[in-house]
């Protein structure tokens, strides 16, 4: 297996199709036989991602690089960006409208949730222009 | 424990039957409205989801959603609700089996309890 990759759009503020992209990377990681752990952990953390561009972000994307030894995921957005990163990190602090609270999200642990489920993660981004989050997963056997 | 014998304790009604039934049964139970937490809790048990079902009182498309990322594939709506057809048409595509309890979550959760029936944070179960 060489380096595969797939990008998919997400659009801010579409709820009802929010987790979309994440379905499709998990169907993709099932047809390729990745074992099922690891397609738990890229589960979470994409979803986490997109959920995370569906509610800030005016758009964003989601880019998947698998090779024979890990999976790269990059979810950028072009958003309001993040003013403090350390401060969300922190598990329970949370931005979230009331809209976004409904569908069971913005209780500040989306980004504590990625970390936990990836193997590497870093955060970049500018107030006013967007954010970039990377993250990694090992296909250990 | 069969999906069966779970509607029948919990009076439940069944509202989407995907035929899904783990092997081994139900046995392990996420009660949960956060999604963000039902995220944590199935990141944190390094298990298979297989006997893992959500009782919930959301019924928004986020629900199966989230179920859908963590292959649970039972849902219980508590306190009689039904969600939206959009919840349903989306569980059927993902194969996820809906049910609507009239029992709130305390009850819901005590009625299971008392059945044996696992927190998810003591799941435990052989991949």
């Amino acid at each position: 297996m060489g380096t595969m990759h797939w990008e998919f759009s997400v659009t801010g503020g579409n709820f009802s199709g929010a987790g979309e992209a994440a379905s499709k990377i998990k169907n993709i990681l099932k047809k390729l036989g990745i074992a099922y752990e690891v397609i738990r952990r890229v589960s979470i953390a994409s979803y986490e991602a997109e959920m995370n561009i569906t509610a800030y972000a005016d758009e964003g994307k989601l880019l998947v690089d698998i090779d024979p030894l890990e999976i790269n995921i990059t979810a950028s957005d072009r958003g309001p960006g993040i003013p403090d990163i350390d401060k969300a990190m922190q598990e329970g602090f949370s931005t979230a409208t009331p809209a976004i609270r409904e569908m069971g999200f913005g209780a500040g642990m989306g980004l504590p949730n990625i970390q936990r489920a990836t193997d590497w993660m870093v955060i970049n981004s500018t107030v006013g222009k967007g954010t970039e989050i990377k993250f990694k997963i090992y296909l250990k056997t | 424990m069969k999906r069966e014998e779970l509607g029948g304790l919990l009076s439940a009604t069944v509202l989407l039957d995907s035929g899904y039934e783990p092997e081994g049964g139900y046995d392990t139970v996420c009660a949960c409205d956060m999604m963000s937490e039902l995220l944590a809790s199935m990141n944190q048990t390094g298990q298979n989801s297989r006997g893992v079902l959500l009782l919930t009182n959301l019924t928004n498309p986020q629900v199966v959603r989230t179920s859908e990322m963590v292959d649970i594939r039972l849902v219980i709506f508590l306190r009689g609700k039904k969600p939206a057809p959009e919840t349903i048409a989306l569980a059927r595509s993902c194969g996820i089996s809906i049910m609507t309890t009239p029992h709130t979550m305390f009850s819901s959760c005590g009625i299971l309890h008392a059945e044996k029936l696992h927190d998810i944070q003591t799941h435990n179960r052989d991949v």
